[in-house]
């Protein structure tokens, strides 16, 4: 069995914290992104365009009405990035509780 | 590569666990919309039952703007107008028919045994039950069902 990887893009706490944010969600307005992770939109949009150029992440630009929107969706290699990334961590905290926790 | 350290490790996984709450807070609906779906159900039985002639004219009409609503509360572009910012993950097929299975089988069950004991002014309390179930169950539901994908 293969062990899980972690993912250098996601070693960015703030590009972790947006790509676990879009996990649980279709698609997520950037607004929306923005808010959640307190950060400007010029700072917002130089991450997602970091994850976009590795494919974690896939941005779609429309209207609604008259007003520009920019929707945010976790791509399919993202969510597997992610999901072995956690795996990765929890393995890392897991281990190191057995090691504190160990009889000397 | 560097490798987190099990306190960063610790932080990270923390701040994922926050992240996934505050995704499950964004996907919800407003409150008003269920207390709103409610009161239109309460409204509607209330109408069938003293206006009949009313939704023979315009029943039709607005259980096609309800399904307009609903169709539209799901795509990218419609929910931004009712007032939501996500659009939840989607649960999986199977698990989707299932529970959908479910329900339409357990209404049918109930309707027939309403009907079969003959209660009087059936439609309108079936409609107050089930505005008020809306209307302050709604909410609890749609948390439990977005903690749980």
């Amino acid at each position: 069995m293969t062990e899980p990887q972690l993912d250098q893009q996601l070693l960015e706490p703030v590009r972790l914290s947006i790509v676990a944010l879009l996990a649980g969600t279709e698609w997520a307005e950037f607004a929306f992104v923005r808010d959640s992770v307190q950060l400007t939109d010029s700072a917002l949009s130089k991450r997602i365009s970091s994850l976009s150029e590795t494919g974690h992440v896939e941005v779609r630009k429309g209207y609604v009405g008259k007003r520009p929107r920019t929707w945010i969706r976790l791509s399919d290699a993202g969510r597997v990035a992610l999901s072995a990334h956690i795996a990765r961590l929890q393995q890392i905290a897991t281990q190191a509780g057995q090691t504190t926790a160990r009889p000397e | 590569m560097s490798v987190p350290t099990p306190e960063e490790a610790q932080h990270a996984l923390r701040d994922v666990e926050t992240r996934t709450q505050q995704s499950v807070d964004g996907s919800r609906s407003s409150r008003w919309w269920w207390i709103g779906g409610g009161a239109a159900v309460i409204a509607y039985g209330l109408v069938g039952e003293f206006a009949p002639g009313f939704l023979d004219d315009w029943g039709t009409t607005i259980v096609g703007l309800l399904i307009v609503l609903a169709v539209l509360s799901t795509t990218r572009w419609g929910a931004p107008l009712l007032g939501r910012r996500t659009q939840p993950r989607r649960q999986s097929a199977s698990r989707q028919v299932r529970l959908g299975l479910i329900g339409v089988l357990g209404s049918l069950v109930l309707m027939f045994v309403l009907m079969r004991l003959d209660v009087p002014h059936l439609a309108l309390g079936v409609s107050i039950v089930g505005g008020l179930l809306l209307a302050f169950a709604g909410p609890w539901w749609e948390h439990r069902m977005l903690a749980r994908r």
